[in-house]
């Protein structure tokens, strides 16, 4: 099967955020992105758990898929928006199947 | 003066006390007990919906006046001053920086809904009334605090540019202010309230086997989960002093204490005294929470969600709530 590469972009990112990073993805005009609730972990700051009442200490996994170029612009957008948050940025190759789609 | 220990034991012993102190020693002993998030959501959901629209309810029966006006107006006073005593009361006598100190104090100036619930309980236990408009007030007392915290968080902020937090376009930002406004614990409670307002005690005939009957029950389940998180964010806390503690302690006897004084002061009777009190000594852990991951990200979520849920939460709850009432008895207006 033919595939292609891409580059794909995992954010950590505390609950409060989520929409901020949204409207930056936005901005960047992605073609689609993907969040997940995370259900418990240990950083910098101490450890979390959801289900504390306060959605304030929940994270969410936010994975976006893009063009190597692109990818970057967004890592180098969203670095500067989280810079001051509890936030983890990752960048990995994956191989996509549809090219179009990303 | 209502004798006051006569009071705390009644108050210790009711289900939702008892309820609370089940899911504190649960998690102390580390069981597995717990309740699904979404569930416990729903049940917050809930709990607001009941009390808001009860509470719209009763100020369609009494009519509007001067006094809700008077009233809502030193709430939200009352909400802004506060956060200034407890900041002040944290840089002096703890060793907390400028940002945690400010988060804390927002936490404080805020109120917490179900010390609020609970509160209004142990009136009823005690046949004592109070009127619908205190539940506008604790919805008016909710957000000030917010801001004074980020004031608190952002003045002076001395050094350059660089080490500066880089997110602050002003004191509040769109987003800000949607978390804050918009936040959903205010949109449900007002919304409630206005619904209860409009529809009046025909609207609490239609809908009262939902909003009344259940509703005890659903606090008692409800306190069981805030027992459990309690204790499992205690059992966590690594970053608090005994100094801090201490804090957690006096800060409500200290907006307390403003809350009687500001009752007697509008000549309010002893139920509206005692809320205010309650609301004035209570932190928020749901909506301040959010506003200050977004708006003081440098503040520890250690210090001030510990604080105001494991070590103030439960003060209020066993022994403020009866406290506060026997002192309210005692000053105000029958």
């Amino acid at each position: 099967m033919e595939t292609h590469l891409r580059k794909k972009l995992d954010i950590i990112v505390e609950a409060p955020l989520e929409r901020r990073v949204v409207a930056l993805l936005e901005e960047q005009e992605v073609r689609g992105y993907t969040i997940m609730p995370c259900l418990a972990g240990k950083g910098a700051d101490g450890a979390w758990q959801q289900g504390e009442i306060s959605e304030a200490l929940s994270m969410r996994l936010i994975v976006v898929i893009a063009r190597e170029e692109a990818a970057h612009r967004i890592m180098a957008a969203a670095h500067e928006l989280l810079r001051d948050y509890s936030a983890i940025i990752t960048l990995s190759d994956v191989e996509v199947i549809r090219a179009d789609h990303f | 003066m209502p004798d006051l220990l006569p009071l705390a034991i009644d108050n210790l012993l009711s289900p939702i006390i008892l309820f609370f102190a089940l899911g504190f020693g649960a998690a102390l002993l580390r069981s597995d007990l717990s309740i699904p998030e979404a569930f416990a959501k729903a049940m917050a959901l809930y709990l607001m919906l009941a009390i808001g629209f009860k509470g719209g309810v009763e100020l369609n029966k009494q009519g509007l006046n001067w006094t809700v006006a008077v009233i809502l107006l030193a709430g939200a006073a009352l909400s802004f001053i506060i956060p200034m005593i407890a900041y002040t009361l944290l840089r002096t006598f703890t060793r907390l920086g400028q940002a945690d100190a400010a988060a804390v104090s927002a936490h404080y100036g805020s109120i917490s809904v179900v010390t609020f619930v609970a509160g209004s309980e142990f009136l009823t236990l005690m046949g004592i009334g109070f009127e619908g408009y205190m539940v506008a007030v604790m919805a008016i007392m909710e957000t000030p605090a917010i801001v004074t915290g980020i004031w608190l968080a952002r003045r002076n902020l001395k050094g350059t540019a660089e080490a500066r937090p880089r997110r602050q376009k002003g004191l509040l930002d769109r987003d800000l202010m949607r978390e804050i406004f918009l936040n959903g614990s205010v949109v449900i409670l007002i919304g409630s309230f206005v619904i209860g307002w409009i529809t009046g005690p025909k609207g609490l005939d239609a809908i009262a086997p939902f909003v009344v009957g259940p509703f005890k029950g659903v606090l008692c389940l409800f306190l069981l989960d805030m027992g459990l998180v309690a204790a499992t964010r205690l059992r966590g806390a690594s970053e608090l002093t005994w100094r801090l503690v201490l804090f957690g302690i006096t800060m409500p006897v200290v907006g307390a204490s403003l809350g009687l004084t500001t009752g007697w002061a509008l000549g309010l009777g002893p139920g509206e005294t005692a809320l205010l009190a309650l609301l004035c000594g209570s932190a928020s852990y749901i909506a301040v929470p959010a506003s200050m991951r977004l708006a003081v990200p440098e503040a520890s979520p250690g210090i001030y969600l510990t604080l105001s849920l494991a070590i103030t939460f439960p003060f209020n709850l066993t022994f403020g709530i009866p406290l506060y009432f026997s002192v309210a008895a005692a000053i105000s207006s029958p």
